[in-house]
C-alpha cells in the first residue's frame, strides 16, 4: 500500500502507464486528448498544507490513492428513472459505469466526451489547477452538452456512484452558444448508504471517491443556471474543480449545494470575460457528524463592465467544519465592475466550527467591489420573539435554520429542486434541539 | 386574595447582568382592568415587560409572578404564551425568510391548536382583522417585520394579540414611532379586543395613548419600583406637571 505524507496528496500513481491504461479501446485522439491535460497535470505543483488554500483540506482528508479507477462508462439503455425527469427536456443518467442518454430538446446536443472532441471550445485558463488537469487527463464520466439558440432547455443529470471502493471521474464540457438559455441540475449520489461513526482511520471508511473538473462556456447574450446538488452518503470523499468563462451580456447563475460527503473540496471559478457579463454565484451548505466542507470561489473580472454577485450561506454543527475561501479579482483595465462577495455561517454548537476567508485581488480602479463575512448563531432575540408566541425553542430553532437558507433556496427556478433542499435541510435538523 | 386577580406581581426583585434593575414591584391586576404603567427612562418598565414573558437574559433574584394564582417563574416563554400571555414588543425583531403567513399560522397553532376551519379558514379571519388595521394584504408574503416601518411592525403586533386572543396583554411601548393616524388604528385595535376577558399592561412614556386607551388605574415606576398608583384621573396631572409632581408627592427620599 501508499505510504502517506501525513499532509499531502498521493497523486503519483496518475502517471503515463495508468492513462494509457484507462484509454485502451478508445480512438487514438483521444489518448492525445488525455495525454496533453496530463502534461498540464504534471507540471502542476502538487497541493500541500503549506498552500494557503489547502491548509485545512490536507491530502490526509482525500485518500484517492486507495481507490481504483472507474472503467469508463458504457451505454445502458435504462429508461430514466429519476425524480423530476418528467420536468426536464433532457436527462442524463449515470449510474456506477453506466449511462443511459434521453434528449427530446432539438436545441440540445449530448455528447459522450470521448466523441466530441473534436467539437470542444479551448479550455478556460483558470482551470489551470492540479486536480482540473487531473479531471481533464483521467475523467471516467465524460459528457459535451451544447445548448444552440432557441427554446431554453432543461436538462437533468443525475451522477450516482456505488460505494463500492471506486475513484469515478466525471467531467462535463458545457457550451452554451451565442443567445441560448440552459438550466442545468446536476445532482450527485452515492447508491448506498454510508457509515456515519466517527472514525481517524480515513482511508479505511471511506467507501467512494469522487474528482470532478467541469467547464462552462457560456457564449454572448447566452444564459445558463446551474444547480450541483452534492447528496453524497456519509463515506465519500470529493474533490471538484469547476470553471466558467462568460462571454459579453452571458449570464451564469450557479447554486451549489452541499449536504452529503465525508470530505468534499470544492472550487468554483467563473470569469465575466465579456462586457455586460454577470454572474451569480450561490452557495447552500448544512455540515454534521465530523464533515469536511471546504469550498473556494473564484469571481473573476477579466474585463470592463462586469457584474459578479455571490452569496454563500452554510450551517456546521457537531463536530463538523467548513471552509470558505473566496477571492475577488479584477484584471487591470477591468474598470466599472460590479462586485459582491458575501459569506454567512451558523455555527449551531460549540465544537463545530466555520473558517470564512474572503480575499480581493483589483488591478484596477473605477469599481465597485465589497466583500464581508459574518459567522455566529442564531439571534436569541429572534428566538425569544418566536417563543413568546407560542413556538417552542427547537421548532423557533428549526424555523430560523430554513428560513436562513430560503435566501438561497429563493434563486433555484425548479420548485422540485427547492422542495428537495429543504427537505435536506429538514433532515440535517432532525436530531438537532 | 379576590377571586378575581387575573395578574400580580409580588415583591418582584431583577437583575439583568450585575445590574438590579426591580427593586421590589408589587402590582395587582383584575379581571378586564386596564392597568398603565409609566415612568422615566431607565426606570425598568421593558425590564418589567420581557420578565413577565420569560426572556432569558433577566434573572428573577426574589419575588413572584402570579397569572391566576400559579406562578410564571418556572415556565419557558411559549409555555407562559399558551396559557394566554401576550407581549407586545417595543422592537419587534425581524426575520427575514419567515413570511407574515407562515408565522402567524404557527403562532396561533401553537397556542390556540389548529383551527377547525383549515388553512382557508384561518386565512379569513387574518384577512378581517388586517382589513380593519388596515395592513395590506401583500403584508402576508413580506418577511416577518423584514424592512417593516416602525407603525407597520405595532400594527403587525396588534394583529398578533387580536389573533392570538389573550388573557393578559402586556403593551410595551407600542405608540413609540407611531404618528397620530397609526396611533389611532393600534390603540383601535386594542379597544376591539377589551372587555371582560382581557386584562391589559400598557407602557408607556406619554399620555396621548392613555387617551385613546383609557385605563382604570395609572402607576409609575421609578428606580425599579411604583412610586405611585392612582386612579384615571392622575394621568391629567402627570400630564400638567410631569414626573416631579410624583417626586413631590411621594418624597424624594424614595426615588
Amino acid at each position: 500500500m501508499h505510504t502517506l505524507e501525513p499532509t499531502g496528496f498521493d497523486l503519483a500513481r496518475f502517471d503515463a502507464a495508468a492513462l494509457a491504461r484507462l484509454s485502451a479501446g478508445e480512438p487514438a485522439a483521444v489518448l492525445s486528448h488525455r495525454a496533453a491535460a496530463f502534461e498540464l497535470f504534471s507540471a502542476l505543483p502538487v497541493p500541500a498544507a503549506r498552500d494557503e488554500e489547502w491548509r485545512h483540506s490536507p491530502g490526509k482528508l482525500f485518500p484517492c490513492a486507495a481507490f481504483a479507477l472507474a472503467a469508463p462508462l458504457r451505454a445502458s439503455g435504462a429508461p430514466p428513472t429519476a425524480d423530476w425527469h418528467e420536468d426536464f427536456d433532457a436527462v442524463i443518467d449515470v449510474t456506477d459505469e453506466t449511462f443511459s442518454l434521453h434528449n427530446r430538446a432539438g436545441s440540445l446536443d449530448i455528447l459522450p466526451l470521448a466523441e466530441a472532441l473534436a467539437a470542444l471550445p479551448a479550455g478556460v485558463p483558470q482551470h489551470r489547477r492540479k486536480f482540473a488537469a487531473l479531471g481533464q487527463a483521467f475523467w471516467t464520466a465524460g459528457f459535451f452538452i451544447r445548448a444552440r439558440a432557441g427554446a431554453p432547455v432543461r436538462l437533468l443529470v443525475n451522477w450516482r456512484f456505488a460505494a463500492g471502493g471506486k475513484l469515478h471521474m466525471p467531467r462535463l464540457v458545457v457550451a452554451v452558444e451565442p443567445d441560448a438559455h440552459l438550466t442545468l441540475v446536476e445532482r450527485f449520489q452515492g447508491l448506498e448508504r454510508g457509515t456515519t461513526s466517527i472514525s481517524k482511520d480515513w482511508k479505511a471508511d471511506a467507501a467512494l471517491a469522487v474528482i470532478g473538473a467541469h467547464e462552462f462556456h457560456v457564449g454572448a447574450g447566452a444564459t445558463l443556471e446551474r444547480v450541483a446538488l452534492h447528496e453524497w452518503h456519509a463515506a465519500t470523499i470529493c474533490i471538484a474543480e469547476d470553471a466558467a468563462v462568460v462571454a459579453e451580456r452571458g449570464r451564469a447563475d450557479w447554486v451549489t449545494a452541499v449536504f452529503g460527503g465525508r470530505a468534499v473540496k470544492l472550487t468554483a471559478g467563473c470569469d465575466v470575460a465579456g462586457a455586460g457579463a454577470a454572474a451569480h454565484l450561490s452557495g447552500l451548505y448544512f455540515a454534521d457528524g465530523t464533515q469536511h466542507v471546504d469550498q473556494r470561489t473564484l469571481q473573476r473580472h477579466s474585463s470592463p463592465d462586469t457584474t459578479s454577485h455571490l452569496l454563500y450561506k452554510g450551517a456546521v454543527r457537531d463536530q463538523s467544519h467548513s471552509i470558505y475561501q473566496g477571492l475577488i479579482q479584477a484584471a487591470r483595465g477591468a474598470v466599472r465592475v460590479d462586485a459582491y462577495q458575501m459569506n454567512r455561517n451558523l455555527v449551531l454548537n460549540e465544537g463545530a466550527r466555520a473558517d470564512s476567508l474572503p480575499a480581493l485581488e483589483i488591478d484596477a480602479d473605477d469599481l465597485k467591489c465589497s466583500h464581508g463575512s459574518a459567522t455566529g448563531n442564531l439571534d436569541p432575540e429572534q428566538i425569544f420573539y418566536l417563543r413568546a408566541r407560542g413556538i417552542p425553542e427547537a421548532a423557533a430553532r428549526h424555523l430560523l435554520i430554513a428560513a436562513y437558507f430560503e435566501e438561497v433556496i429563493g434563486k433555484v427556478s425548479h420548485a422540485g429542486v427547492q422542495e428537495r433542499l429543504r427537505a435536506a435541510v429538514a433532515q440535517k435538523m432532525e436530531t438537532l434541539s | 386574595m379576590s377571586a378575581d386577580v387575573e395578574f400580580e406581581l409580588r415583591d418582584l426583585r431583577v437583575k439583568n447582568g450585575a445590574k438590579q434593575i426591580l427593586q421590589g414591584v408589587d402590582l395587582t391586576l383584575r379581571r378586564g382592568e386596564t392597568h398603565a404603567l409609566m415612568g422615566p427612562n431607565g426606570s425598568g418598565k421593558s425590564t418589567l415587560a420581557n420578565v413577565i414573558m420569560g426572556h432569558p437574559d433577566y434573572e428573577v433574584t426574589g419575588g413572584d409572578i402570579l397569572f391566576h394564582g400559579q406562578s410564571l417563574l418556572g415556565l419557558a416563554p411559549e409555555e407562559r404564551a399558551k396559557l394566554g400571555v401576550f407581549l407586545a414588543f417595543q422592537y419587534p425583531v425581524a426575520v427575514p425568510g419567515v413570511s407574515v403567513a407562515r408565522f402567524l399560522k404557527a403562532a396561533v397553532e401553537a397556542v390556540r391548536g389548529k383551527s377547525s376551519g383549515g388553512a382557508g379558514g384561518f386565512l379569513k379571519g387574518v384577512r378581517e382583522q388586517m382589513k380593519f388595521l388596515e395592513i395590506t394584504e401583500a403584508f402576508l408574503d413580506r418577511g416577518l417585520n423584514e424592512g417593516f416601518s416602525g407603525g407597520e411592525k405595532k400594527r403587525l403586533e396588534i394583529l398578533q394579540m387580536l389573533l392570538l386572543k389573550p388573557a393578559l396583554g402586556v403593551l410595551d411601548e407600542t405608540d413609540s414611532g407611531l404618528d397620530i393616524d397609526a396611533l389611532r388604528i393600534v390603540a383601535a385595535g386594542v379597544n376591539r379586543l377589551r372587555g371582560p376577558d382581557l386584562t391589559l399592561l400598557v407602557i408607556t412614556h406619554y399620555e396621548r395613548l392613555l387617551k385613546l386607551i383609557e385605563p382604570d388605574h395609572l402607576h409609575v415606576l421609578m428606580n425599579g419600583r411604583i412610586a405611585f398608583s392612582g386612579g384615571p384621573d392622575a394621568v391629567k396631572q402627570l400630564e400638567l406637571h410631569g414626573y416631579d409632581w410624583i417626586r413631590d408627592q411621594v418624597g424624594a427620599e424614595v426615588v
